[in-house]
């Protein structure tokens, strides 16, 4: 029934055209206007418009209309407007009660007019540039950040009693236990995926026990730390930036701060810690139920036995592989935790701030994982350890 | 009421990029005052509160609180100064994952050596004194706007500041509990001589507590009064001034021609 109604407004009012000697249009509007039928009234009008001559004057009398919403102080607006741009030739007569009731409380003549909207650089150059300093801007204040975590931590380090271990272990719980069923998981099926499409190519050449050493290098090298620390960029970086956004937002933060209380000691370090010593430990976690993914392959698959696949992986992988793993989960870590709770600390912007800070942590968080990856891989081939 | 300054404001500019907010502002809080920031909404009332407490960099001028200069001050020192200032934001901004009673322990549990008990002691004192009393255990979720504004008030006294700022106390209060929220800045300035800095627009709040204000005007950016209230409704040679503390509509008349 609404739907009809919007469709088809009932035509309320009548519309009634007379000219007069001097070749001016009289239009009078009788009857009920309101937001639903204006459309049509406005319609008439422009098609009047349209027709009569540019000399010609047109009056408009609303004496007879009566309404009861701002649809002719609306209609009488854009009339206004198209008056002051000289694009119609229109002399409002007279006004309904109620309408000109509504226009007491504006200025007329400063609503007709439209607003200058903000000025933004159009030049790719200009816009080229600004974002170039915009960008030189974040960079200075992230290497700031990275400098001024670098200096607490290490002092942190020094004096392990000022560490709030009640909070790092909160957070541990958080980031790390709460982690295990979905690393598990992710890390058992990936094991399985890799192992799967390999033992195809492997079984051709009769090769298929080489699939302990495939999985064993792969998973404690690179997919076990790289699996974690993905997890943990989408779990836990994410959860840091959106908590420490809103207690941003809210004004928490600079609370904190005037009550001479570090947000880098109270907030940022806990997070740090925690991360740092839970990312290693998922990794070695990814690192067992990878392997354990590629096992299924090799004794369903493959019909090698686990005895024979266990000891095949004992040959092919050294304690280095799991450690250097390790290693990489703790930097890892610190990137992690480090966007997360920077891009919490700098979140402006209500809501959709937040939303943007949580975004952006991800996708540098992922970014970062992947860069000082490409980085490890080079330093150890270069330090011939790799 | 002493005559140095406490906290002195030179030539203070702050602009949001391309917008001026506040314009070669300059103005003295003295000890021992309760003095008051006012004007209409959106003029930079708070911006200038958190300038004034070294929040945000301004792009020009000096907030010198005890003859420290706290724009250029190191972390250190600002820490210094921050020792003798307490401040309730708008919201309140208790810790929401931290319960009422943690809040208000936090100042006290990082900045002092008092033993819990003690703490605990201080704790009650101050929810009594903001009438959350035996309230200690809810979270920030669990309390009213009202509730939570007066608990970031229990936070800012905790430690007995020698300067108090206020953003906006009694916005978003019933009657009842702003009249007490203007008795409690009252009597702490009167027993403790707490130096309070105010923002408001409500103008009983204004006429009861206030010992000397300034009007911040939203189109020049600058302070247009400067004076008692009273004598400010009375005596400004200035319309806007005059309609402001006496609530009148400045349009009316033009909106009748």
């Amino acid at each position: 029934m609404g739907h009809k109604d919007k469709k088809k407004p009932s035509k309320s009012y009548g519309f009634e055209i007379s000219e007069q000697s001097n070749g001016t249009v009289l239009l009078s509007i009788s009857g009920e206007v309101n937001l639903l039928n204006l459309n049509d009234l406005y319609v008439e009008i422009i098609k009047l418009l349209k027709e009569s001559s540019s000399d010609q004057l047109i009056k408009l009398d609303f004496s007879k209309t009566h309404t009861n919403d701002s649809s002719i102080a609306a209609l009488v607006i854009n009339l206004k407007r198209k008056i002051n741009e000289k694009a119609a030739n229109i002399e409002i007569v007279t006004l309904d009660n109620t309408s000109v009731k509504l226009l007491e409380f504006v200025d007329l003549n400063e609503i007709t007019e439209m607003p200058t909207p903000p000025h933004y650089y159009t030049n790719p150059l200009q816009l080229f540039g600004e974002h170039v300093i915009e960008e030189f801007q974040e960079f200075k204040d992230t290497v700031s950040f990275v400098g001024r975590v670098t200096l607490e931590m290490s002092w942190k380090l020094r004096h392990p009693h000022r560490i709030r271990w009640g909070e790092v272990v909160h957070l541990i719980q958080q980031t790390g236990a709460e982690a295990l069923p979905i690393v598990a998981l992710m890390s058992t099926l990936i094991g399985l995926v890799t192992a799967f499409s390999s033992a195809i190519q492997l079984r051709q050449f009769g090769a298929g026990i080489y699939i302990a050493n495939l999985v064993g290098i792969g998973m404690t090298r690179e997919m076990g730390p790289l699996i974690a620390a993905i997890l943990m960029a989408g779990r836990t970086g994410s959860a840091f930036a959106a908590e420490l956004g809103t207690m941003n937002i809210s004004d928490e933060v600079d609370a904190l701060r005037v009550m001479r209380i570090d947000p880098l000691d109270y907030l940022v370090m806990p997070r740090l810690f925690a991360v740092m010593l839970t990312l290693p430990l998922l990794t070695l976690f990814a690192d067992a139920f990878g392997i354990i993914g590629g096992m299924i392959v090799a004794i369903v698959g493959l019909d090698i036995s686990p005895g024979a696949f266990f000891s095949q992986l004992q040959k092919s992988i050294v304690l280095w592989d799991v450690f250097s793993g390790v290693m990489k989960a703790f930097i890892f870590g610190l990137l992690i935790a480090g966007v997360g709770c920077y891009r919490g600390l700098v979140t402006r912007g209500g809501a959709m701030g937040v939303g943007k800070s949580t975004t952006t942590s991800v996708v540098s968080g992922i970014f970062l994982i992947v860069l000082a990856d490409s980085v490890f891989v080079v330093l150890f081939h270069y330090l011939g350890i790799g | 009421m002493t005559k140095n300054p406490l906290i002195s404001i030179k030539n203070l500019t702050v602009r949001f990029g391309d917008n001026l907010v506040l314009d070669d502002i300059s103005f003295d809080v003295y000890e021992g005052e309760i003095f008051v920031i006012l004007g209409e909404s959106g003029c930079g009332k708070t911006t200038l509160l958190r300038h004034m407490l070294g929040l945000l960099p301004p792009e020009n001028g000096e907030v010198l609180i005890d003859g420290v200069n706290i724009v250029k001050a190191d972390e250190k020192t600002r820490g210094k100064i921050l020792k003798n200032v307490g401040v309730l934001f708008q919201s309140g901004a208790l810790l929401k994952s931290l319960t009422l009673g943690e809040n208000i322990a936090l100042p006290l549990r990082e900045t002092t050596k008092l033993p819990k008990s003690l703490i605990d002691d201080v704790i009650r004192l101050k929810l009594g004194m903001v009438n959350l009393d035996k309230r200690e255990h809810l979270m920030p979720s669990e309390m009213s706007g009202g509730m939570q504004k007066r608990g970031g008030l229990a936070r800012a006294i905790a430690l007995d500041p020698k300067m108090l700022f206020f953003d906006e106390p009694s916005a978003g209060l019933d009657p009842i509990t702003s009249v007490e929220l203007d008795d409690l800045i009252i009597g702490l300035n009167k027993n403790l001589n707490t130096t309070m800095i105010v923002v408001t627009h409500e103008l009983q709040s204004i006429f009861k507590i206030a010992h000397r204000t300034i009007m911040l005007d939203r189109d020049s950016h600058k302070i247009v009064a400067e004076g008692k209230p009273l004598e400010m409704r009375d005596n400004s040679d200035n319309p806007r001034v005059r309609a402001f503390f006496r609530r009148e509509n400045l349009e009316e008349n033009q909106v009748l021609k």
